[in-house]
């Protein structure tokens, strides 16, 4: 008898408290408004028009509010909206993180969040249980609560950058626009962040897990957000028998091949290609590169992802058919510049005498739509992804294209004048945008010569007449600066 | 009321008032299969073109080399009515997309005859685009456009093109055109109904030479990439007084005619005496300004020596060069490509050479689908070509086995060394088997690649090779080209990009 009423009691007191945890956690939720500008990069001097989106987020100890980076990217003015509270309240971004889209807001007044409860972070949260997610979706504007469970815990590319991939939890409950930043609750506890869904899947939303927000609060307690740390190395599986014999591989070791280390990365000195990667932190590397971690097989890419950069990383290695333990001390992505989408700042250009130059990044790709692999000029294409995989000390530095000209009789007969990408000015290479504006600036010769990197053009500019006709150009095209700030 | 009158006096013939062309016309029925690009041991579905070709000799037929590519069997037909007789094929030459055919006569053909050719194409009026349609013969009016120097799909040989606005639909089946009752031009391509054919000056100068004492001798281009000249500022920059004029050389491809006489930024200034000007073009005396390089397919031969004056740094020099033909065979990546694609499976991963054929399996919008390292190889074919480096060599994917295992992603990447030996051809990739790396075969893929290198185990290659083989029921191991590759011919080092 007791046993068939003990699971309705249980079910009772579990209903209660769930009701009561989300009502708690409810009051700590906030609805966050971002008036914010983004920079046109097909027109680089253009600052924007003013967009307005709101997310959600929450608040944590100190009276800080959690949310996604891209809830407060490119932010003029932020305005925080609490429970059952009609009064907006500014706030500012103390630390921002694109990498694993997160950010921390202060409002300006500390007293607004002072009597606000404080949410507490749970663990990871285990496959198949429960979760609630709270937010401001779009639809209204109360507080909305979806549950869910949780279906994959698995590492994801994060949207936001694009190039990052972390470990992520996917869930069946509804998380849609306006969710963004709010809170995933179990027990009581926050679990996770909720922050993207697959559109092309029904009912599968993400959330930024424990592990990572933890790793974000850590990198942030010396006030300054550093960044993932990265190996750099890209590396190749070792599944075929015949692949591990020519590499010495003992019957019972197994590991992966250094394909590649990105040039100034952490790697970059410590590793050389084809070394093979036994152990990372102690622990084996499958032939397909996982090692155990929790129950679970993840990358191994997975262990340097809870660290910090400055951390050390041991590995062990086989090369040269020796076996060697190797700390290296990690550093940041260098490539991060060029590849990940670009927020809170403009575009790097320079126009002289009505050539536009910019530094060549994501977001110049992005130009050409969303499916600019596809759309962008093939040899823009190949400068910007296929080139640097033969020379990868370009992924080190900044390069510059091309972009438009601004037609004036003195550039008006060009014969190259869009999505270029520049190679040497003046006889010199050009790293940046930077050495651009130094190069041309600098020059004494009767010509600037311009060469791009596809098929020897080159293109010509009478010195004297382009620094002549220089001011009218930005004055006739209404450009404010001639370069970025 | 008058456009009427024209068009019913040119399609509706009465018997007793034939014109001599409408016997030198007739159908050609072309069965074709192409190869399976992505299994290139198995051919696709045989299909079907009827195509056009006109009489140009008692037992001679001109039709373009496109209408007879991959084909398997090739028919007359007249009256609707496909003939027992099957022509077979004296020359083709793609390079400017003609072919020459013989058939042996008989009862059925008695009543054919040649036309004539036109010793000049007409550079203004209305003439006529025939074809067979079902049992009729049309024949539709059909205006000079403009005359214009490109080059044929398959080739790089330019010479002018004459563009039509025709009243006949769904023409560029090769249908001869003619002013009164000569042959004036075959049609290679229309759109809406805006046509393009081969004008009778090159009809006939290839007809010339296929009947040469000596052997066909084929058209010359200058084979170089050239960009307009047409800014003052960089003329004066490579030290040209005056308006600009001349084409502005960027780069000289190995094997092309001008390698080894131009350089990177030569302004050709005049091309065997006639001027050039600064957009490249030069004046024909009849049909007016075009694009120099139809000066050298119209008048030379491979083989001929031209001279040319260049501005150099400001320096006006005179050059002779032997000419050449469109260096196709030494691009890296061929355009087009007749018969079997060569292919070697190696171990179970298949290896063949890029072409353009097998960027086409991607469909229309290849260029936009096909991996992003191939295309932009393709892009740069020319720069990359030289004697050390003649083909890019691919493994397009994996037939998995225990063998292989691991390896079973790989796709589309190409191969720079097999057993340490550089990888120029796929018979490169073949002879390399020969030399195992203790005991491997050793696969190092390009820097773009995913995966760096494929380690295969030599002492078990043969019998995985059966293997796969037998599991993925494949005729053969491989095919490799029959020919050699031409020799290439000049030295113009620093041709790269």
């Amino acid at each position: 008898m007791l046993r068939s009423i003990l699971p309705t009691l249980l079910l009772l007191a579990s209903a209660s408290s769930l009701a009561e945890d989300l009502a708690r956690a409810e009051r700590s939720v906030v609805r966050i408004v971002n008036f914010s500008q983004r920079s046109d990069w097909s027109l680089p001097w253009d600052v924007g028009g003013v967009g307005e989106s709101s997310g959600s987020g929450f608040v944590i100890e100190g009276g800080l509010v959690m949310t996604n980076a891209h809830v407060v990217s490119d932010s003029k003015l932020l305005l925080l909206l609490l429970h059952n509270d009609p009064e907006p309240y500014e706030a500012e971004v103390l630390h921002i993180a694109h990498d694993c889209d997160l950010a921390l807001l202060r409002p300006l007044d500390p007293a607004v969040t002072a009597d606000v409860p404080a949410l507490r972070f749970g663990g990871l949260p285990a496959l198949g249980s429960t979760v609630h997610t709270l937010g401001f979706p779009v639809g209204g504007l109360q507080v909305s609560a979806t549950r869910g469970v949780v279906s994959r815990i698995e590492q994801q590319l994060y949207v936001h950058s694009e190039v990052d991939v972390h470990l992520a939890v996917q869930t069946d409950a509804a998380i849609n626009a306006g969710n963004s930043g709010g809170p995933v609750i179990q027990d009581g506890r926050v679990v996770g962040v909720a922050f993207q869904a697959n559109l092309n899947l029904e009912s599968v939303g993400f959330f930024i897990p424990e592990d990572v927000i933890e790793r974000f609060l850590l990198d942030v307690e010396d006030g300054r957000y550093d960044g993932y740390p990265e190996l750099g190395t890209e590396t190749v599986g070792l599944e075929n028998d015949a692949a591990r014999a020519r590499l010495g591989l003992r019957e019972d070791e197994s590991g992966v091949r250094v394909r590649r280390i990105l040039h100034g990365s952490s790697a970059d000195g410590p590793l050389v290609e084809g070394d093979v990667i036994l152990a990372v932190e102690g622990r084996t590397v499958a032939n397909d590169g996982s090692v155990s971690d929790r129950g679970a097989r993840v990358p191994f890419g997975m262990l340097v992802d809870r660290m910090q950069i400055g951390d050390t990383v041991t590995l062990k290695l086989l090369r040269d058919g020796a076996r060697i333990e190797l700390d290296v001390v990690l550093d940041g992505n260098p490539m991060a510049d060029s590849r990940a989408r670009v927020y809170d700042r403009g575009p790097r250009y320079f126009v002289y005498a009505g050539l536009v130059f910019v530094a060549l990044d994501r977001e110049v790709m992005g130009t050409y739509g969303v499916d600019w692999p596809a759309r962008a000029p093939r040899e823009l294409l190949h400068e910007y992804v296929i080139r640097p995989a033969f020379e990868p000390e370009l992924l080190a530095q900044e390069r510059v294209v091309l972009l438009r000209r601004l037609r004036h009789p003195v550039n008006a007969e060009m014969a190259w004048y869009r999505d270029q990408v520049v190679e040497r000015v003046n006889g010199r290479p050009i790293a940046g945008i930077d050495d651009l504006i130094e190069t041309i600036e600098g020059h004494e010769g009767a010509f600037h010569v311009i060469e791009f990197a596809s098929g020897r053009r080159f293109s010509v500019l009478e010195h004297a007449a382009a620094d002549a006709a220089n001011a009218e150009i930005l004055e006739r095209y209404g450009i404010p600066q001639d370069r970025s700030r | 009321m008058l456009m009427l009158a024209i068009l019913i006096a040119v399609t509706v013939r009465a018997d007793d008032a034939r014109e001599s062309w409408e016997q030198g016309v007739v159908g050609l029925v072309v069965t074709y299969q192409s190869w399976d690009e992505d299994r290139p041991w198995a051919k696709q579905p045989p299909r079907t073109r009827t195509a056009n070709a006109v009489l140009v000799g008692e037992r001679r037929l001109m039709t373009t080399a496109d209408m007879i590519a991959h084909a398997t069997l090739l028919q007359l037909a007249v009256n609707g009515r496909t003939l027992r007789v099957e022509p077979r094929v004296v020359h083709i030459d793609r390079a400017i997309n003609l072919a020459l055919l013989e058939f042996d006569p008989d009862e059925a053909t008695v009543a054919l005859a040649p036309v004539a050719l036109a010793d000049e194409t007409p550079t203004s009026g209305v003439l006529r685009t025939v074809r067979w349609r079902r049992q009729q013969l049309e024949a539709l009016a059909s205006d000079v456009v403009r005359f214009e120097v490109e080059s044929s799909w398959s080739s790089r040989v330019e010479h002018a093109f004459l563009h039509l606005r025709t009243d006949m639909t769904n023409g560029g089946w090769s249908e001869p055109i003619f002013a009164g009752e000569r042959l004036v031009g075959l049609t290679v391509s229309q759109s809406q109904q805006n046509s393009r054919a081969i004008p009778a000056e090159i009809l006939g100068a290839f007809l010339e030479r296929v009947d040469a004492p000596g052997g066909y001798v084929g058209f010359p281009t200058l084979g170089v990439l050239w960009q307009v000249n047409r800014d003052v500022h960089l003329a004066r920059f490579l030290g040209q007084q005056g308006e600009p004029r001349g084409m502005l050389v960027r780069q000289v491809p190995w094997g092309s005619s001008g390698c080894g006489v131009l350089q990177p930024r030569d302004l050709v200034l005049a091309i065997e005496g006639h001027a050039i000007d600064a957009e490249g073009y030069y004046l024909h005396p009849r049909l007016g300004r075009l694009r120099a390089n139809h000066l050298l397919a119209e008048g030379y031969r491979i083989g001929d020596t031209i001279e040319l004056t260049v501005n150099r740094a400001g320096e006006e020099l005179t050059l002779t060069t032997e000419l050449r033909g469109y260096p196709a065979e030494l691009d890296r990546i061929p355009g087009g490509r007749e018969g079997q694609p060569p292919y070697l499976i190696f171990g179970g991963l298949l290896m063949r050479e890029l072409d353009l054929p097998y960027l086409k399996s991607w469909g229309k919008e290849w260029s936009r689908n096909a991996p992003i390292s191939l295309i932009t190889r393709y892009q740069l074919r020319r720069a990359g070509q030289g004697p050390g480096r003649r083909r890019t060599v691919l493994i397009t994917s994996v037939l998995p086995t225990a063998y292989n295992l691991g390896y079973q992603d790989v796709r589309d990447e190409v191969v720079e060394r097999v057993n340490g030996r550089e990888i120029s051809t796929l018979a490169d990739a073949f002879a390399a088997l020969e030399a195992p790396v203790d005991g491997f075969h050793v696969i190092e893929l390009a820097r773009d690649a995913v995966r760096g290198e494929v380690v295969l185990d030599a002492a078990g290659f043969d019998a995985a090779v059966a293997e796969v083989l037998e599991t993925y029921r494949i005729p053969a191991a491989m095919h490799l080209p029959d020919t050699p590759l031409p020799a290439g011919g000049g030295d113009c080092p620093g041709n790269g990009h």
